[in-house]
């Protein structure tokens, strides 16, 4: 079933079917076009339709009867193509084809065949090879340094799109003349609809200007000026949105790049693959988050466009939706990362061992942190970054997690003898694993001559990964011990009321007796 | 250069001769002087006649009439002017000339 539209051709009337008509119209005004130079083209025109409308009423047996796009075929035939109505511009123009179509070749984005934003199309038409070539590349880009995706969408933003049939041509390559603009006609006629809908769109609002400017009133140029106010604001709002956006834009870029995420290797790169439990690839989780921050603004600055009634020139609907997509699934992907790498995480699980340390009453312990020079020069724990681990070589070359997470703890005992606990922690998916985990990290003292040397930081092999280790010492003395701590256990014992710590930081350097609850200070000044 | 355009380009530049000349013994309307040149191979295509035909009424070689018609619109009927039967007479000249030139030129050419 089709839709027919009577016509009036040189005072004939005729049925013609929706097709034939769109076929017809065009070509008429491809006619028309390629005689633009022509003095007298609206009488030709008229004696063209005349001939048209003889050849139809031949074609047809009666006035019932439909003119088919067959029938418009075979009469655009018999009356030739637009061109050969051009008597004199064609020798000039064939002179012209050669010498523009080795230099009118431009760079435009093909929206028709775009698959994203037509740059792969486009770049193809450009070079001459096939789109494909091109995405392989882009995607080769994208998995290789993940810079496809920010040349991409520049391109995207800088690289018109082919909207006139004539940018359509010059993209192909192909010269500008009526023969080709005509087959660019052709191929569109659902364009031409769309337009004639354009069209009489516009004669409507016309009509209703017409009517409006006869009714003015004092309050309509209020109303006016009011919304030359409005138009002006959100222009404003516009501008502004624009440049957010594009601020937005290039200093997540320019962190990007600072960051040195961009699959560049820098110092301490393996510790965000120590802490990643997934075993995604870094630079797969560097895209995604790069989609996630960079799309946002992106939209803010289409917006902003919008507002200012530019015609939306990087993001058609498709764009737009397709962008939103992406930005969607890199959403997810980033919440599922974070859930999967929380979830390593989840069991805490204590490995604590007690051994007698040989310090009775009126003895002295000597407490000092010791360090070693292969791992750091610091006998120091900052409690702000406390949970820093660094990747170090042992002697035998290989790789150690290196951590100084290390909590120094004094009780008192009723014993006779001191005792001392170490008690290590770690994370896992299960307790099974974080219990594996806490059982490897390895921590050392020495205990020599009434003096007790702790290690000042804990290794464990680069195998178990960064997961919260801790090591937690507990000296316990019996009463009536004397504690003389060097002052380098300082930031190690900096603890809270309810870790119980009888050794309170200031008191360092003194000899402390032990007594049930707190320790005396032997040698104070006050 | 292309053959086509060629061809096209000496057919042209004789169509307005032919044109006049048709319409030399009677006045005829487009479908007719049409079928004249078709059945002469003179145009492959209709479209090319229409610009020419304004183009010589509107330089006074020819004028029209409107005549009704049973089958169809109203027609045309092109009529020669007096300008136009002496420039038809003019080109019949030079087509003379211009043939017998051509022939001589090509008719040596096969000779050699």
């Amino acid at each position: 079933m089709k839709k027919t539209i009577s016509i009036n051709l040189a005072g004939l009337f005729f049925h013609i079917d929706e097709d034939a008509y769109n076929q017809l119209q065009s070509y008429l005004a491809a006619v028309k076009r390629s005689m633009q130079n022509e003095h007298g083209t609206s009488e030709i025109i008229a004696d063209i339709e005349a001939r048209i409308a003889e050849l139809f009423s031949e074609r047809i047996s009666s006035n019932q009867q439909v003119i088919t796009s067959i029938i418009v075929e075979d009469i655009i035939n018999i009356m030739g193509q637009p061109e050969d109505y051009n008597i004199d511009n064609e020798n000039h123009n064939n002179t012209t084809d050669e010498h523009t179509s080795k230099n009118v070749k431009r760079l435009f984005r093909d929206k028709e065949n775009a698959f994203v934003g037509g740059v792969s199309v486009g770049l193809g038409h450009y070079i001459g090879v096939d789109a494909i070539w091109v995405r392989l590349i882009w995607i080769l880009l994208v998995f290789g340094l993940g810079t496809g995706v920010l040349l991409y969408l520049i391109m995207w933003i800088l690289i018109p799109a082919a909207n006139t049939t004539a940018e359509k041509l010059s993209m192909m390559g192909k010269p500008i003349n009526i023969t080709n603009i005509e087959e660019q006609v052709k191929e569109g006629f659902g364009n031409v609809k769309e337009h004639f809908d354009k069209v009489t769109e516009k004669v409507k609002q016309q009509d209703f200007n017409a009517l409006q400017n006869k009714s003015r009133s004092f309050f309509e140029a209020l109303s006016s000026i009011l919304s030359i106010f409005l138009k002006f604001f959100i222009k404003g709002i516009g501008i502004l949105l624009i440049i957010a956006g594009i601020f937005a834009l290039i200093t997540t870029s320019i962190s990007f790049f600072t960051l040195g995420i961009f699959g560049v290797t820098i110092p301490g790169i393996e510790i965000e693959s120590l802490l990643n439990t997934t075993n995604v690839p870094l630079w797969w989780m560097t895209i995604v988050l790069l989609i996630t921050v960079i799309i946002p603004p992106l939209f803010v600055v289409f917006l902003g466009l919008r507002l200012l009634k530019t015609k939306s020139i990087f993001l058609n609907k498709k764009a737009r939706i397709s962008l939103f997509i992406i930005w969607m699934v890199a959403v997810l992907h980033l919440v599922v990362f974070c859930v999967l790498q929380l979830a390593d995480f989840k069991e805490k699980a204590y490995v604590s061992k007690v051994n007698e340390l040989p310090v009775t009453q009126n003895d002295t312990l000597f407490l000092e942190m010791s360090k070693n020079a292969n791992y750091t020069k610091l006998t120091y724990r900052d409690i702000f970054k406390s949970d820093e681990v660094k990747v170090y070589r042992d002697h035998n070359q290989n790789k150690l997690i290196y951590g100084s997470n290390i909590r120094l703890i004094i009780r008192s005992t009723n014993d006779s003898i001191g005792s001392i606990a170490v008690e290590k922690s770690s994370r896992g998916k299960t307790y099974k694993l974080a219990r594996e985990r806490a059982e490897n990290v390895q921590y050392g003292y020495t205990f020599e001559e009434n003096t007790l040397k702790l290690d000042s930081y804990f290794t464990t092999d680069i195998a178990h990964k960064i997961r919260d280790q801790e090591v937690e010492i507990i000296v316990t003395l019996p009463k009536d011990a004397v504690l003389y701590a060097n002052k380098n256990t300082y930031s190690f014992h900096r603890n809270y009321d309810k870790h119980q710590d009888l050794l309170k930081n200031g008191n360092e350097e003194h000899f402390l007796k032990v007594k049930s609850n707190t320790l005396e200070c032997l040698d104070c000044s006050n | 250069m292309k053959i086509e355009n060629t061809k096209a380009q000496m057919r042209k530049g004789v169509l307005e001769f032919c044109i006049l000349s048709v319409l030399e013994p009677k006045d005829a309307y487009v479908a007719e002087i049409l079928g004249t040149l078709k059945d002469a191979k003179m145009l492959v295509v209709e479209g090319t006649i229409y610009p020419l035909l304004t183009r010589l009424k509107n330089s006074g070689l020819l004028e029209y009439r409107w005549e009704e018609s049973n089958t169809g619109p109203p027609r045309k009927y092109y009529r020669l002017t007096e300008s136009g039967k002496l420039f038809l007479k003019e080109l019949n000249t030079t087509w003379n000339a211009l043939q017998s030139a051509v022939s001589i030129v090509t008719h040596n050419q096969t000779k050699q």
